[in-house]
């Protein structure tokens, strides 16, 4: 009941930790050992919720793991770039299991983004209200939150590094394309995840410049030293630029 | 690089239960306008049913004026010969037996029209006696089955002086 309210419960799931919150205020969290135990007790809370909510489900990096598809002579359609994707998808995220995949619609530069998750999870996930009054309204990847807010400020930073609980998704690329898009995991530490960036940027082109950098952490002391409130979970976010 | 419009979520039970109402109302609407097509169909066919009927009736009654009716016209020769029957039957001869026969003081004929096409007579009179008129009428009349004969003018000219009066006998009535 301490959660009703008219805007949506934003909902972390990870494969360490696990958190929920409304607006900038969070209201529970919890460490987790594996994507099974974050979601028996994030359903567990959820289903503990008595009041009629819309939850959006924000999936950690090291579950919901983008890469690039490159434009392929011969594509026609959609469909066809979508079961391209569907069989690379476990090789680029190296996901193990039946995987969901997301596309770009088709983009001008050729190259389109895709996000690929285990569909076991997936399922588990949209029912995780199931039970009590909540609704899942939304799954996605927290790092695509991010990188919406990022893309608002002006001007754009080309480098994103955003580490959550099992992973660093890094983004890298200018003028509305992508150089790299993919997610490292797993990495616990900050070090870790600055090796990891480091290693990609050499590998790329683009000038990372002044990369911005976000660390999702639910288990961490609030209040936290920079945070941003324009963005679902920004309550767990540290921001650094 | 670019915001991305990644979702997982299943298509919400709501919009499936919004399109099932969509589905099931469109379905309800096509149901309704095939009814409504099928009750106008009905209709036009009866319209077209009446106006054929009411055609051939029409047409019937056109064909049926277009006829005209037998008009039984008898021939004009057969018309001069009934007239010259009924002449023939006219007992001219009787009558002006009938008519010598009667005698009565006071009476005086003074014109007689016999016409036997018509099978009438008339008599012009001259009274000099009161009474004599309805007694020579009823003398004339003696013996018929029917009163042939009445007075039609009786006419009295001043005192003293000889009335004037005239009957009528008919014998096809």
């Amino acid at each position: 009941m301490w959660w009703a309210g008219s805007n949506p419960l934003d909902a972390y799931l990870g494969t360490r930790s696990t958190a929920i919150c409304r607006g900038s205020e969070r209201v529970w969290s919890a460490a987790c050992s594996g994507v099974d135990d974050g979601l028996q007790k994030l359903r567990s809370q959820l289903q503990s919720n008595t009041a009629r909510q819309r939850i959006r489900l924000w999936l950690s990096g090291g579950l919901c793991r983008p890469f690039l598809i490159q434009a392929v002579a011969g594509v026609r359609n959609t469909a066809e770039a979508q079961r391209i994707a569907d069989a690379t998808a476990p090789n680029a995220t190296g996901l193990q299991g039946a995987c969901r995949v997301w596309i770009e619609s088709r983009q001008p530069s050729g190259a389109r983004v895709a996000v690929a998750a285990v569909a076991d999870v997936l399922n588990a996930a949209s029912e995780l209200a199931t039970g009590g009054r909540g609704r899942v309204m939304s799954v996605k990847p927290w790092w695509s939150e991010v990188l919406r807010a990022a893309m608002l400020q002006s001007p754009p930073p080309t480098a994103l590094s955003l580490q959550d609980c099992d992973s660093v998704t890094i983004l890298l690329g200018q003028g509305g394309q992508f150089d790299v898009a993919t997610t490292v995991a797993p990495v616990q530490d900050a070090e870790s995840a600055r090796t990891a960036f480091a290693r990609a940027a050499l590998s790329s082109s683009v000038d990372v410049g002044d990369p911005l950098t976000v660390v999702l952490n639910p288990l961490r002391e609030l209040p936290a030293v920079q945070s941003d409130e324009r963005m679902a979970l920004g309550a767990l976010a540290e921001v650094s630029r | 690089m670019r915001a991305i419009a990644v979702e997982f979520a299943p298509r919400g039970v709501a919009l499936r239960r919004l399109s099932w109402t969509a589905a099931a109302l469109l379905w309800l609407l096509a149901g309704v306008l095939g009814w409504q097509a099928f009750q106008t169909h009905r209709a036009l066919r009866h319209a077209e049913n009446e106006r054929d009927a009411m055609r051939a009736r029409l047409a019937a009654l056109q064909a049926s004026q277009a006829q005209p009716l037998p008009i039984k016209r008898e021939p004009l020769y057969l018309r001069d010969a009934q007239q010259i029957a009924q002449m023939a039957q006219f007992d001219s001869a009787g009558v002006l037996r009938a008519i010598e026969a009667v005698r009565v003081p006071g009476i005086r004929v003074t014109a007689l029209e016999i016409s036997a096409a018509d099978a009438m007579a008339r008599l012009e009179l001259e009274v000099t006696v009161a009474d004599a008129l309805l007694w020579y009428v009823s003398e004339l009349n003696a013996g018929e089955p029917v009163q042939r004969w009445s007075i039609v003018r009786s006419q009295s000219s001043g005192p003293g002086a000889a009335a004037t009066a005239s009957l009528l006998g008919q014998w096809r009535r």
